[in-house]
């Protein structure tokens, strides 16, 4: 055999070369093909969407950028959108302070602690439908335990409209979505807190720090990357919202409880107008990425990365 | 032997088969008009309703066109467009197209439906199924099923405790006996506020007497832009639920009421009246309330006119058609499915299915309750179809968002009309036009 002679399986050998490189993407294809089908496709199909006018049953007819004019010029936006705003301050600070206190809590050596996680965790399994109806009935200013309660107590300058009045109503939803999710960033923080070194506690209290002084300086600078993943996820909840007020008041009395999601599904469901409805999608997107973006920076500002 | 058969043999065996088979035919009542073609396999109905409550209505159907397999999708009726929208879109087989009288405008402007002026068993339904389900001078779907409304229930029981004799007639015999029924517990009147989509009923009755009985002309006159929702009999409407509200005739916290909250303050005796759909006669019977006698009575006089008839807003049925856009293989099928679905003996199942008061057939008793009777004969004659069959539904929603502001106490009467109308403004800027 001639020297130079290639050997006889060298083509097989090059496939399987040539193969090898591309076996990372033929393994990732299943999940690519599922998320462009899913996600991708309608979020292309979205975008053009909004620059039709289409009520689902006329031919759809190109209109530019009008579906966008409107929303700026359409009042409701800024009724949704502070809606949305005061939903995220309520939600957001209500259950990041209680999960972390409760997370603080659980994270000592309790007896029944496990119960006690398990119990706290139990709202963030329950679907939003029973969630919805449950509060509704606690609110019910006839027979709810609420109201019951408060009078029990003499409490009865508290007893309030909880749904049906319009100053109250989105703060009773924020409560509701508070008691909801707190079991959620509260196994979050229980996580980061499993991950401070020990040593550390110890060494501020041979320093003297005093219980609080090693929750300020020890423990919530620790937390920080924790805090911000759950504020993250908080804020990006508080604007996406939908099935609480969807189930619980439909965005009323008189628009009190509606927001950014609900008035893109009213728009879109009950008006029939899925170009507006489309254009209103985006606007949310963009609204959402910028606040979570503006959070992460100033929450991020002060990281030494390296 | 020889087995052929001559010419002449042929022809007499066939013209004896066809004689006995027609012969047959003729003795079958219900035998359809048409035939069903030489179509077997799936027929598709999109139905805002229930196939699990359907299921002897699907059987039947199955037993009477041999070969056909009824798919019956269960679109519900809140998410019918978007189902139906995604069905067109896809391609998906579509042959009946069962709705909610709500929804019948939309698809019939809209070229969904095909003409059903011309069929010929329009004698089997009351007129005013008929009448509802008829745009532009044409039929776009039969109705089928109960007609029912929102007549006002009461509790014979909170009236007995306040020597309230006789029949409740007018707003006014209301008010006076509204601080003995507080002081025995009751509130006046209970409504399921919370559930937003359950206002707009209460502006329909009153409408209908601060209009002279007129609700239907009035609401076209409204949505062709002869008239303003501002205008004096469109606002009275409005006035009649802000007096209401203003009077303290509602349990207290009503717009946090939903609807078994609402059942419950009147089943426990803690109010006295309930703005409610007919059909919960049958929950009342199947059901255990010993506070409760229940009674009922058209909307409360709450004009000055006592000429102006009590009116109440209900509806017709199911509305169901063919669809324009069927294959020409199945529309034959279809058009023979159509007519025995909306026989009596079909109907009656539907009724059955949903305890029904009045039947869209003439040829169909539903029921023997007392109620029931009482609703056919006190409720059924004065009824006229919901207005927001009419209304666009932007119109419905302002609606129904201002009402509960009006109950919040956040806008006026007045300032609820101009909004209102506002909204019907800018449709009108928008293009809008109705179609009728």
């Amino acid at each position: 055999m001639p020297a130079t002679a290639k050997p006889k399986n060298a083509p097989l050998k090059e496939w399987l070369r040539r193969a090898s490189k591309l076996s990372p993407y033929l393994w990732i294809l299943p999940a690519l093909t599922v998320y462009g089908i899913f996600k991708l496709y309608p979020l292309v199909s979205g975008l053009q969407m909004s620059l039709l006018r289409w009520d689902g049953i006329e031919e759809p007819r190109y209109i530019g950028l009008r579906n966008f004019q409107r929303i700026l010029s359409d009042e409701m936006t800024a009724t949704v959108l502070m809606n949305n705003v005061h939903y995220a301050v309520g939600t957001v600070v209500g259950k990041i302070v209680l999960s972390l206190f409760l997370a603080i809590l659980l994270h000592q050596a309790l007896r029944g602690r496990t119960f006690y996680r398990t119990s706290l965790f139990m709202p963030v399994v329950m679907s939003f439908v029973v969630v919805g109806v449950l509060w509704s009935w606690l609110f019910n200013p006839q027979f709810g335990l609420i109201n019951s309660l408060l009078r029990g107590l003499g409490l009865d300058f508290l007893v309030q409209d909880w749904l049906g009045d319009a100053a109250v109503a989105l703060n009773s939803l924020i409560l509701v979505d508070i008691w909801k999710w707190y079991g959620f960033h509260m196994v979050i923080f229980l996580a980061g807190l499993q991950s401070i070194p020990d040593e550390l506690y110890e060494a501020a209290r041979i320093d003297g720090a005093s219980v609080w002084q090693q929750f300020l300086h020890v423990t919530l600078p620790m937390l920080h990357p924790v805090m911000i993943v759950n504020v993250t996820i908080s804020v990006m909840g508080a604007f996406n919202v939908f099935d609480i007020p969807f189930i619980m008041t439909a965005g009323g009395p008189a628009n009190a409880t509606n927001v950014m999601a609900l008035h893109i599904y009213i728009r879109g469901f009950k008006f029939y107008r899925f170009g507006f409805s489309a254009a209103l999608s985006y606007v949310l997107l963009v609204i959402v990425t910028l606040v979570a973006a503006i959070q992460l920076k100033l929450m991020t500002s002060g990281d030494n990365t390296d | 032997m020889s087995n052929k058969l001559s010419r002449r043999e042929f022809l007499k065996a066939a013209a004896s088969a066809g004689t006995v088979a027609i012969t047959a035919a003729s003795q079958v009542s219900h035998l359809p008009v048409l035939g069903q073609g030489d179509y077997q396999g799936d027929f598709v109905v999109m139905s805002a309703g229930e196939a699990s409550q359907q299921a002897d209505f699907i059987a039947r159907l199955e037993e009477e066109f041999p070969g056909v397999k009824v798919v019956w999708r269960s679109l519900t009726s809140e998410r019918y467009t978007e189902l139906f929208a995604a069905a067109e879109i896809a391609g998906d087989q579509i042959d009946i197209m069962d709705l909610n009288g709500q929804d019948l405008r939309r698809y019939a402007v809209g070229g969904r439906l095909k003409d059903l002026s011309n069929v010929d068993y329009l004698d089997r339904f009351r007129p005013i199924g008929l009448e509802t389900y008829s745009i532009g001078g044409s039929l776009w779907a039969i109705p089928n099923g109960g007609i029912s409304g929102f007549p006002f229930f009461y509790n014979q029981k909170a009236l007995d405790a306040v020597g309230f004799e006789g029949e409740p007639e007018s707003y006014r015999e209301l008010l006076d006996m509204a601080d003995d029924l507080k002081a025995a517990g009751y509130a006046p009147f209970t409504h399921s506020g919370l559930n937003i989509y359950l206002w707009p009923v209460w502006q329909f009755w009153a409408y209908a007497q601060t209009s002279g009985n007129r609700p239907v002309e009035g609401t076209f006159d409204v949505l062709t832009g002869n008239t303003k929702f501002t205008d004096p009999e469109h606002l009275a409407g409005l006035e009649i639920l802000q007096a209401y509200t203003d009077d303290g005739m509602f349990v207290d916290g009503v717009n946090s009421m939903d609807v078994p909250a609402a059942e419950l303050s009147l089943t426990s005796g803690n109010a006295a009246f309930w703005y409610h759909w007919g059909g919960w006669v049958g929950t009342y019977r199947m059901g255990d309330f010993p506070e409760l006698d229940l009674s009922f009575v058209n909307p409360l006089r709450s004009v000055d006119d006592e000429m102006v008839k009590r009116q109440l807003p209900g509806g017709t049925g199911w509305a169901t058609g063919i669809y324009s856009r069927i294959a020409p293989e199945r529309e034959e099928l279809a058009w023979a499915i159509l007519d025995f679905w909306t026989t009596d003996e079909m109907v009656a199942l539907r009724n059955a299915v949903y305890a029904d008061a009045v039947s869209t057939n003439i040829g169909v008793q539903p029921s023997d309750d007392p109620l029931s009777i009482r609703y056919g004969e006190i409720s059924a004659p004065n009824q006229f179809v919901y207005l927001d069959w009419y209304w666009p539904p932007e119109i419905t929603r302002a609606f129904q968002e201002q009402q509960q502001g009006i109950v919040a106490k956040t806008v006026t009467a007045s300032q609820a009309a101009e909004n209102i109308q506002g909204v019907l403004d800018e449709l009108y800027a928008d293009g809008y036009e109705f179609e009728f």
